[in-house]
Order: C-alpha cells, then sequence, then structure tokens
C-alpha cells in the first residue's frame, strides 16, 4: 500500500525512530510501511495518521487491489 | 507503562529461579547424582555434557537478560522502547506465521523430555533432541524468511 509517511517524515522533520517512538512501534515496522513491504493495521495507521494531525486516507493511498 | 514494569519484574524473579535451579542440576550432575542406564561410555558422556552445556547456556542467556531488564526498568525512554518492541505489530504477526509460540514450546518440551528419557533410555533422548533441534532450526529459518519479506 503506498503511504505519504516518507514525506511527511520529512516534512516534519522525523526520524523514523522518532515516529515509531511516538506511534509505539519499532523502526523496522515504519521502514516496512514506507517500503511498501508492510500494510500496517487499522490501529496503527490512526496513530500514525493522528501524529501528522490528517486523516487515515490522506495518508495512506487505498487503491482498488487493496481493499 | 507501570504494569509491564511489574511484569519485568515477575521475569526477573522467575528467571533468578531458573538460574538457581540450572546450577543446582549442573553441581547434582558434576558430584554424579544421576545415573544413565546405558553401558554406552559415548552416550552416557554425550547426555551429561548436553545436559550441562545446555543448562549453562540457560544460566549465561537468563543472566544476560535480568541485567538487560534491570537497566531498562530505570530508565522510563528505554523502558518504552522495550514495551513497542515486545508489541510491534508487525513483529507479533512475524512470529504468529512462523507458528509461535507453540513450536518454541513443542521443541523445548522435546528437548527436556529427551534429556529427563535419556537417563532410561539413548536412544529416546538422541531421537527427541534431533527433532527439536530441527524443529528449532525449521522455525528460525521461517522467521528469518518472513523478516525479509515483511
Amino acid at each position: 500500500m503506498k503511504t505519504k509517511i516518507k514525506e511527511l517524515r520529512k516534512l516534519h522533520k522525523l526520524s523514523q525512530s522518532e515516529l515509531a517512538y511516538a506511534v509505539g512501534t519499532t523502526r523496522q515496522t515504519i521502514t516496512s510501511i514506507e517500503c511498501e513491504k508492510y500494510t500496517a493495521s487499522l490501529v496503527l495507521a490512526y496513530k500514525i495518521s493522528k501524529h501528522f494531525g490528517l486523516t487515515i486516507e490522506e495518508v495512506f493511498d487505498f487503491s482498488e487491489e487493496d481493499i | 507503562m507501570d504494569k509491564y514494569k511489574k511484569m519485568l519484574v515477575n521475569r526477573i524473579r522467575i528467571m533468578s529461579l531458573v538460574i538457581c535451579l540450572s546450577a543446582v542440576l549442573i553441581l547434582l550432575n558434576l558430584f554424579g547424582v544421576f545415573k544413565v542406564a546405558s553401558t554406552d561410555d559415548f552416550a552416557k558422556a554425550f547426555l551429561a555434557e548436553f545436559q550441562s552445556g545446555l543448562l549453562l547456556s540457560l544460566i549465561i542467556f537468563f543472566t544476560a537478560m535480568i541485567i538487560r531488564y534491570n537497566s531498562v526498568i530505570k530508565d522510563d525512554v528505554r523502558l518504552r522502547k522495550q514495551y513497542n518492541i515486545e508489541n510491534d505489530e508487525r513483529k507479533k504477526f512475524i512470529r504468529q506465521k512462523a507458528g509461535f509460540p507453540i513450536t518454541l514450546i513443542s521443541s523445548m518440551v522435546m528437548i527436556f523430555t529427551g534429556i529427563v528419557a535419556g537417563y532410561f533410555n539413548t536412544i529416546v533422548f538422541f531421537s527427541l533432541v534431533a527433532c527439536g533441534v530441527f524443529q528449532l532450526n525449521m522455525v528460525a529459518l521461517v522467521k528469518l524468511y518472513y523478516l525479509k519479506k515483511f
């Protein structure tokens, strides 16, 4: 699943570790989500979106294939 | 976080108990309290050394874990990081895919049962230990595969 996490991180000047710490996950998970290897759960997606002050749809790109 | 802190303290207590028990078993083994039924010298020596080696590695591993947990408990940032590592959803997902925790439990049961059975029959000991080690290796391989995949 495509995400805007990397762009948002750069915009907010956050490292992967800092974001991971803030949303209660690990750096490796953030890397996997950014590389589109792993699809975040609804809870994690919500936490990440909330951290950037955006909605889930604004951070995660839901295509037909993902749904 | 307080709940997790308490959980770590409990883990430290359990690991300390296992370390004490392992040390007692190693000492009993050294003094030859347990008698092996087999007359084969190789099997006798292998069983005794395997048991001592396994218990010693348990002691070393748990001591390292106790040191780590003690330092984590004192630092709130490290405590949170440790909590995040243990409750990371991707890691949980990979563990589930690799068959944790049931494969790990069954492998450990096989190895420990094998050691006990070894005092009566060495063939059972070798079979059970080989099965347990093989299963552990397979789980590790599957876990590595999924770590790469996700």
